[in-house]
């Protein structure tokens, strides 16, 4: 991914990102999750994934959610989510 | 020290630009603050690209087609590469500089040079060439000269006095520095203070806590 479609990526999980960004990666694509899932902006989560993983919607929304949520961290971990986040916060591109 | 990075098959070599190529990088540095400021993000990464593109010649196109994490990576070492030595006050002015008439692209470049050439009599080829780090300080230099010349007229002239009417007297009126040249502001030390003047009763603070105070 480039770096405009990265920092594009980087605004729509922004309101979901954990304040630790030292966290191990497993658990900060968890909490990313489950903050989602707190924040009852479910549609974040779709939009995400049809972001990272350019499948349709329809075809995201008839998987079960396990295999979603591996296809998330899958997609998180190759984008090295966590350094993208640390940029993004050291150049002053958050919005907190 | 110079630094290497290869994209695709080329390798390219970062090393400390020069007065003039350094100045560009400085105008896109500004820009990517700007965009960075407005939370532009399509902004900030064609602010990186031009960066990168200035320093080392590769196209905003064959930087769109790269991984992020290696566009960034290239982006932090060529800044790494172009710090200046010393924390030059001038380079820590706050105030934003006013978009004028007769501004046009890579104007820093030409006050530079008119500065430069203007007190050392150097020419165009030769001033482009300086380390940042010696242009940044005679610049300065220059500034400050500037500055104290005309606080110097300024302190000889009427219009630095006005007067008083309830002093009855004439006072000096400082001419204003540039803020990068007056002192930071002296940090308030905390006062011990007389229990008997402290308040009494029912004390809320900012952040709604309340304390009974007796």
């Amino acid at each position: 991914m480039n770096l405009k479609r990265s920092l594009k990526l980087y605004k729509m999980l922004e309101p979901h990102l954990p304040e630790d960004l030292e966290l191990e990666p497993f658990d900060f694509i968890s909490i990313i999750v489950h903050n989602i899932k707190e924040s009852k902006r479910h549609n974040d989560y779709i939009d995400i994934l049809e972001f990272v993983s350019g499948m349709p919607r329809s075809e995201l929304l008839s998987m079960e959610f396990i295999d979603l949520f591996e296809m998330f961290a899958e997609g998180m971990t190759d984008l090295q989510i966590i350094y993208l986040a640390k940029f993004c916060r050291k150049m002053g591109l958050s919005d907190a | 020290m110079e630094s290497s990075i290869q994209i695709g098959k080329k390798k390219y070599l970062i090393s400390r630009l020069r007065l003039r190529e350094w100045l560009k990088l400085e105008d896109n540095r500004i820009r990517i603050k700007e965009a960075t400021e407005s939370k532009d993000i399509d902004g900030f990464a064609e602010g990186v690209y031009s960066y990168i593109s200035v320093a080392i010649g590769v196209s905003s196109e064959e930087l769109d087609e790269l991984y992020w994490y290696e566009v960034i990576n290239i982006f932090e070492t060529i800044q790494a590469e172009n710090f200046p030595k010393y924390e030059f006050p001038l380079l820590e002015s706050k105030t934003k500089a006013k978009t004028v008439r007769w501004d046009y692209p890579e104007r820093t470049w030409y006050i530079w040079a008119n500065n430069l050439a203007d007190t050392y009599g150097w020419n165009l080829e030769y001033i482009a060439e300086l380390d940042i780090d010696d242009a940044i300080g005679l610049l300065q230099e220059i500034l400050v000269n500037d500055q104290l010349e005309k606080e110097w007229e300024w302190g000889l002239s009427e219009i630095a006095y006005s007067y008083n009417s309830s002093t009855k007297k004439s006072e000096f009126r400082e001419l204003p520095r540039p803020d990068w040249m007056k002192a930071p502001p002296e940090e308030i030390k905390p006062i011990r203070m007389p229990k008997f003047l402290m308040p009494l009763g029912k004390i809320v603070g900012r952040d709604g806590k309340e304390e009974i105070l007796q």
